[in-house]
């Protein structure tokens, strides 16, 4: 069957296909990230290093 | 189950993978110095065959990519993975494996490519056993990392494990795909790709090597050490979440702007500078996320040497990433491919970005690592000046270089022809140029230098025992908190191996759109014009070839403008090379190009020529490659070659595969019989390389049934 789908397939068809499945992600990824979630939240996740690092204690 | 028993973290694997970094950078540097050298002044070549810019060429990008770099990912990656997911690496032994095996096959690429063991594909040269531990390696690495992932106790996995797990998988792919070889003896093979299927799929590699290795990673660890050096939190982590699926999904995909105006279909050439250009975006939205990451605190910048190399760095990177989709808009690659233009901009990503995010981070890690304060802030702070001029030094004189050269070859006359038409007139006006880059890159290398003497006297003040860092925190977050209960991100992020996946795809859709066409190369080749697969004799002389790295000075590619059909001849096309393996189309002319060498010169003129360059054009700047003239042709070989390419589907008969020597030795004789009529007195003339490289030389655009 894929290689049947393959076969017809043009070339213009498979770098326009793929353009449109990766514009529909990327859009998805900023509809996500821009409009979804809370910024409070996003704040909290930068934190994480310098949380989990250097302000460990030293072993002896 | 008790996932995870650690109570420290590996810090002596950092210190392993830092040490490395440094005794790598000194051989990559160094070798980098003396390539330049050798570019400036010719007897810099030293007549050594195994010291030939050709041999150390390929030496010096590895050791800077893979050893180098390489060495500095996994420092920065070991580093922080442990201390963002709060345990310990997965296994020490596998921490280990990786270590020493990493290093051995840095020193297996230092003793096989000056020895001209090579594959002949640009930053992927290292012949197959080498490939297959590199795989094996990269594997171990993998275990370890998304084991240690599984294992982790924070359930959010920050944006730099992100860049983290795609290197890893990209390059796992890359490697693989482009790799693809079959052996016909114990160190050499042929890749499986041809002529326009190599092209695509080393530039697909390439490019992405670029990507996924010098840039996604460092990515990674600036998103890591920056906030970490500023003591605040990245500028906006929403941006460095579409900074990493922009990248991921963009970077994949704009590989064929390496191969703009040369036969690769034009479609295919399109959707490379269209990716390309898109990549501005995402590029500058990371390097502003870095920079402003400093926002109410640019004064630290004044003393802090720190944060002047990752300041540094970013800028490189912004520099390098708006110079690259340039680059790729194809009026601007008619003028600037081939040239060293591409050596400029390479550089200040190579030497600004990467060069300088490795020390910035070094000198980080110092005081944590070793427990001791850096031994003196005012050298680091020498070394940083003295780097950042040798980089500029060296990006400006190679983008003046550059662009001069590329008028000069493109300068035609009211009456329609070259202005230029000797290609060493290109070559001699660019000596002062080379001459500055070579200065620029000895002040990077002395910067450098300050830096090692810093670092052992560091070292020599630190304490004698260097216990692992205890984890502070051991409540486990990730096992410990249904998953009901996390927010939503949390879920998406949180899932390693969901997320691996999805990153997967991301780079596996824009390689399989990009490379399954070329495939079908029947689809682009008209029957007509069917090509002659070349003697055997000609094919040792192309291995040669591909041994003394002449594709590194020399492209094989006409592309269809004006000035280089005058010069050279009519385009390139898909057919020519297409029993390459590997194609050798290059990417820099230091030299004309040779597609259409064939036949142009007699046979005496490039053996003179070969001998000594200078014989035949005074202020020619090539080595000399005198041991052709000694070394003897290994013709009983030849039937393994023959037969191996036979089995890649090229076209030879039952007689060229079985009586492959016997031809070749037939063959040769002709030649050498030819030279002697010329004059040359050598015993045994035609046994030797000289003869094979002649004949390879004279086949070069003669291939085509019924005649060029």
């Amino acid at each position: 069957m894929f290689k049947q789908a393959f076969l017809n397939f043009s070339d213009s068809t498979l770098a326009v296909t793929g353009f449109l499945l990766f514009l529909a992600v990327f859009l998805g990824v900023l509809v996500w990230t821009l409009g979804i979630q809370k910024i409070s939240h996003y704040q909290e996740l930068a934190q994480l290093p310098l949380k989990n690092g250097d302000d460990d204690v030293r072993s002896k | 189950m008790n996932r995870n028993p650690s109570t420290h973290y590996d810090d002596q694997i950092t210190r392993y993978f830092v040490i490395a970094t440094v005794i790598w950078a000194g051989v990559a540097f160094l070798i980098g110095l003396v390539a330049a050298l050798q570019i400036a002044f010719w007897p810099a070549n030293t007549g050594l065959e195994w010291f030939t810019f050709g041999r150390i060429r390929p030496l010096h990008t590895n050791a800077a990519i893979f050893a180098f770099a390489g060495n500095t990912i996994f420092a920065g990656i070991y580093y922080s993975t442990q201390r963002l997911l709060r345990t310990r690496m997965f296994s020490d032994l596998f921490s280990r494996i990786h270590f020493w095996g990493w290093q051995l096959i840095i020193v297996s690429a230092a003793i096989t490519l000056p020895l001209g063991l090579t594959q002949g594909k640009e930053y992927a040269e290292l012949e197959w056993p080498i490939d297959i531990a590199i795989t094996l390696i990269w594997v171990v690495f993998a275990v370890n990392f998304f084991g240690t992932l599984w294992r982790r106790r924070e359930k959010h996995m920050y944006v730099a494990i992100w860049f983290y797990i795609a290197t890893i998988i990209t390059v796992a792919v890359l490697h693989i795909v482009n790799s693809m070889a079959l052996p016909f003896d114990g160190m050499k093979s042929y890749p499986v790709w041809a002529g326009i299927q190599d092209a695509l799929v080393q530039w697909w590699y390439g490019h992405n090597a670029v990507a996924f290795f010098l840039t996604t990673p460092f990515l990674g660890l600036m998103y890591y050490f920056m906030p970490k050096a500023a003591n605040r939190p990245i500028y906006s982590y929403r941006l460095s979440i579409i900074h990493f699926w922009a990248l991921v999904f963009i970077y994949i995909w704009a590989g064929p702007h390496h191969l703009l105006y040369t036969s690769l279909p034009e479609w295919a050439q399109t959707l490379g500078v269209v990716f390309s250009v898109m990549l501005w975006a995402p590029s500058w939205g990371g390097m502003i996320n870095g920079l402003l990451t400093l926002k109410g605190a640019w004064h630290l910048l004044k003393k802090d040497p720190i944060l002047k190399f990752f300041v540094a760095a970013l800028t490189f990177y912004g520099m390098s990433t708006f110079e690259g989709p340039l680059l790729s808009i194809k009026s601007v690659s008619a003028l600037g491919h081939y040239t060293d233009w591409i050596i400029g901009h390479v550089h200040s990503g190579a030497l600004g970005w990467n060069g300088f995010m490795a020390f910035g981070m070094i000198y980080y890690l110092l005081p944590k690592l070793w427990k001791t304060d850096l031994y003196s802030e005012k050298l680091a702070t020498q070394h940083f000046w003295l780097g950042l001029t040798g980089v500029v030094l060296y990006y400006v004189s190679m983008v003046v270089a550059g662009i001069t050269q590329g008028l000069m070859w493109r300068s035609i006359d009211p009456t329609g022809k070259l202005v230029y038409p000797e290609f060493i007139d290109t070559v001699t006006k660019l000596m002062p140029l080379y001459w500055i880059r070579f200065f620029g890159g000895l002040l990077y290398f002395v910067g450098f230098i300050l830096m090692v003497y810093n670092l052992v006297k560091s070292f020599a003040q630190a304490p004698k025992s260097l216990p692992d860092t205890a984890i502070a925190n051991l409540v486990n977050d990730n096992l410990d908190t249904p998953e009901s209960e996390l927010k939503e991100p949390r879920r998406l992020e949180g899932f390693a191996t969901v997320f691996s996946i999805l990153a997967l795809l991301a780079i596996l859709v824009g390689s399989v759109i990009e490379i399954y066409p070329t495939l079908n190369i029947s689809k682009y080749v008209p029957p007509a014009s069917e090509i002659n697969p070349y003697t055997a004799l000609e094919l040792e002389g192309r291995d040669l070839y591909v041994r003394e790295g002449c594709y590194l000075c020399h492209s094989q590619q006409i592309r269809p403008i004006p000035h280089e059909v005058l010069r050279y001849g009519a385009p390139s096309t898909i057919a020519e090379s297409m029993y390459d393996h590997p194609f050798q189309w290059g990417s820099k002319r230091t030299g004309p190009d040779l597609s259409r060498l064939g036949k142009k010169y007699p046979n005496y003129w490039h053996y003179k020529h070969m001998n000594d360059p200078r014989e035949i054009q005074p202020a020619s700047i090539m080595p000399s490659y005198s041991w052709l003239l000694n070394k003897d042709i290994d013709f009983l070989r030849l039937r393994k070659k023959v037969s191996a390419m036979s089995s890649l589907g090229v076209p030879y008969s039952e007689v060229e595969r079985t009586q492959a020597d016997v031809l070749a030795q037939k063959q040769a004789l002709e030649i050498a019989n030819d030279l002697r009529a010329q004059g040359v007195d050598q015993k045994n003339l035609e046994r030797k390389e000289i003869i094979a490289m002649i004949a390879y030389l004279q086949a070069l655009g003669q291939k085509a049934k019924g005649g060029q």
